[in-house]
């Protein structure tokens, strides 16, 4: 089955439009896991979040809820009144995100912040301000509302004096490398992925011990748009994972799903599937580096018999 | 988009065949990257072909004149259809009051729909490549350029072909079907009246097609009837032979099949002057060789600053093996036989905007396609511009303008 596409582009939109990011969860939500860290709150180099890791799970649940519209269908005199799938979607359920969904974010926000405080003290986090990247809208073809964002985006960047952007995610990282150049005057911003500094800075995991087996996920991002495929194994094998490497792996990756779960989610499902298969062959444990990946595979890991971690996860 | 969207979701609810169809997709993905890695000088050859259509698709209006003049000196008639229609009627006319029509595999007349306006007309149509078969006797649609019947089941083959009267069950094995099908189409072939097959590539220095195959069925095509009709959309034009033989060469690998088995050059009907040195035509092939270039919003594109590149395309269809999305539901990514990610932007630039708009949406933007393509097309791209387009047409340019 397949979504009303208008409904769900709607959705989306408004979605962005009152909170700021396309879930609709209020970005207070996204500060939650920084509680008890003191960062400062402005600087030249920043973490930038762009809540993705934050938003993972209410995303899932999203995703979940459409998932349950697809499988009912809304039938087309319906969907001409309007606004149908945002009245469909039960939105307490997506707000309703467990304690322990929630603690897994912070948990590899709080991994990759103690390790880059220790590469660098100085890196602030916005906090309150941060706001979100506006990857999805980007990737949905909504450019406009995109341009838009992203120049508000830029500007509070600016206002912070920021000059220097750590990412954690292949969404922010690529959309913040390859498309906000293209659409935002003079971006000279220096945009690094936190994998990449650790795999230069390896001396910063010598304490960091997993002896462990993983069959390695790229997600497509880093691996075919970004070129970040070396790095993350370079990481891996410092901290003493066993690295099995898939027959589609590196340049060569699958798609988790993920990026069209708002689209169709079967459609996304079925894809997932493939690739569990797929790296269900190689090891029962998967590691990805990607909160779309994670929520993506995730949502048939028991059918699968198989356990996936996002590499921050292990960087404990 | 009803249509589009019913093709979805019966694939997606049909296991067995989403099985077959993931099973053969990964195994041709493969076997491509065995060949690469076996024959490497072939990207060389890649390499050159983009320069080499990057070249035809900027002087693609000089080098229709060319070819049209070089076509015509070797006894051919050659043929400009601006669109769909004029091609039909062009092809109509030649056929006359011909009854019995054979074909090769054709992307092209599939996209100017020939099979269902000549049966219209009363002739009697028969595709010869045994995937086309397949497609024509099961009244399917093709799923992959090279490939089209790999959503079909060995159950409903034989089914299909039990209604025509071929012999065959539900436990024959392929060589069995395959040979009953060569038999039953010998009768066809050698009784028709007109054979039509598309190009790889046509030569405007000569005038020559080039056809690559491995099933023999394009050579029987070209060769037995009195009559050839070749389709051949104008970007399939290139400046020499030498390069359109490269182009040949680079299909037949990045669709998995290299070496192929066959590579037809034709230059011209058959003739000999084995008679006091007289030319005359009609020895054993066709005794006509009619060549219709095909543009159909081609030119346009040509000129287009940001889909022109697609006119690079050889229809490989390695893109296709590549696809994610494509490996899933075959087919039920596509639109009248344009499946996957060059289906999607072939189907923009042919004029069906609204159905590769929809199945734009689908592209999860993993970009296997984009490296996948022998022809550095920058497929993510193009069919992320196709997206952008149809939002705004679906979501209104009111709202965006908010």
């Amino acid at each position: 089955m397949t979504l009303p596409l208008e409904d769900v582009l709607r959705l989306i939109i408004s979605n962005h439009k009152r909170t700021g990011n396309p879930v609709g969860i209020d970005m207070k939500r996204c500060v939650e896991w920084a509680e008890n860290i003191s960062m400062p709150r402005s600087g030249e180099k920043i973490l930038y979040t762009s809540c993705m890791y934050q938003m993972a799970p209410y995303i899932k649940r999203l995703v979940e809820q459409l998932a349950k519209t697809e499988r009912h269908g809304l039938s087309g005199v319906a969907l001409k009144l309007g606004g149908v799938l945002s009245r469909v979607i039960d939105v307490t359920s997506i707000m309703g995100v467990s304690e322990n969904e929630r603690k897994r974010s912070s948990e590899i926000l709080m991994n990759i912040v103690k390790i880059l405080l220790k590469y660098d003290a100085n890196i602030a986090y916005l906090y309150e301000e941060e706001p979100y990247s506006g990857a999805l809208l980007y990737e949905l073809g909504l450019e406009e509302y995109f341009i838009n964002h992203a120049k508000k985006v830029v500007e509070i960047f600016r206002k912070h004096g920021v000059k220097k952007i750590i990412t954690i995610d292949p969404h922010t990282h690529h959309v913040l490398k390859d498309v906000y150049p293209k659409y935002v005057d003079n971006f000279n911003f220096e945009v690094t992925h936190y994998i990449e500094i650790l795999s230069e800075r390896t001396d910063l995991l010598t304490e960091i011990r997993v002896s462990d087996e993983y069959v390695i996920h790229d997600p497509c991002l880093l691996a075919r748009y970004l070129n970040i495929i070396d790095q993350p194994r370079k990481v891996l094998e410092k901290i003493g994972i066993k690295i099995r490497e898939p027959s589609r792996s590196r340049e060569r990756t699958r798609c988790c799903g993920g990026p069209i779960e708002s689209i169709s989610p079967s459609l996304s499902g079925s894809m997932a599937k493939i690739r569990l298969e797929e790296l269900s062959r190689y090891s029962r444990k998967i590691l990805v580096m990607c909160p779309i990946c994670f929520i993506s595979l995730s949502r048939y890991a028991d059918e699968y018999n198989v356990e996936i971690k996002d590499l921050a996860e292990l960087l404990r | 988009m009803k249509e589009v969207i019913e093709k979805i979701n019966r694939i997606l609810s049909d296991e067995d065949v989403r099985k077959q169809i993931n099973r053969i997709v990964q195994s041709s993905s493969e076997k491509i990257w065995i060949l690469l890695n076996e024959y490497p000088h072939i990207k060389r050859y890649a390499d050159e072909i983009v320069k080499i259509k990057d070249y035809s698709i900027s002087h693609l209006e000089d080098l229709i004149k060319t070819a049209m003049r070089n076509i015509e000196k070797n006894g051919s008639k050659a043929y400009f259809a601006r669109d769909a229609e004029e091609a039909r009627k062009i092809i109509s006319d030649i056929i006359g009051s011909d009854k019995v029509v054979i074909k090769a595999k054709s992307m092209a007349t599939e996209e100017i729909k020939l099979n269902e306006y000549l049966r219209r007309l009363g002739k009697e149509v028969w595709e010869t490549d045994l995937g086309m078969f397949l497609i024509q006797v099961l009244e399917e649609e093709p799923s992959h350029p090279v490939a089209p019947a790999i959503h079909i089941t060995r159950k409903e083959i034989a089914k299909g072909l039990r209604k025509i009267g071929i012999k065959i069950s539900e436990t024959s094995s392929a060589e069995e079907i395959a040979w009953s099908v060569r038999e039953f189409l010998r009768k066809k072939i050698f009784s028709a009246d007109v054979g039509i097959s598309g190009a790889n590539a046509l030569a405007a220095d000569t005038g020559s097609i080039v056809l690559v195959e491995n099933e023999s069925n394009i050579r029987l095509v070209t060769s037995i009837p009195k009559k050839h009709i070749a389709l051949v959309p104008i970007d399939k034009i290139v400046p020499t032979l030498e390069d359109a033989i490269k182009v040949a060469i680079v299909q037949a690998t990045y669709d998995g099949l290299y070496p192929p088995t066959y590579i037809n050059i034709i230059t011209g009907p058959s003739s000999t002057a084995d008679i006091e040195h007289v030319r005359v035509y009609g020895a054993q092939g066709p005794r006509e060789l009619h060549i219709i270039l095909l543009d159909n919003g081609r030119l346009r594109a040509s000129r287009d600053p940001v889909f022109s590149q697609m006119l690079r395309c050889v229809r490989c269809g390695r893109c296709l093996f590549e696809c994610p999305v494509y490996e899933t539901i075959g087919p039920g990514y596509g639109y009248e036989g344009f499946n996957g990610p060059m289906g999607v932007v072939w189907l923009y630039i042919l004029g069906h905007r609204d159905a590769a708009g929809y199945l734009s949406m689908l592209c999860a933007q993993a970009g296997n396609c984009g490296m996948a393509c022998p022809v550095k097309i920058d497929l993510p791209k193009l069919i992320l511009e196709i997206k952008k387009e149809y939002v705004r047409k679906i979501v209104g340019e009111k709202e965006f303008s908010q």
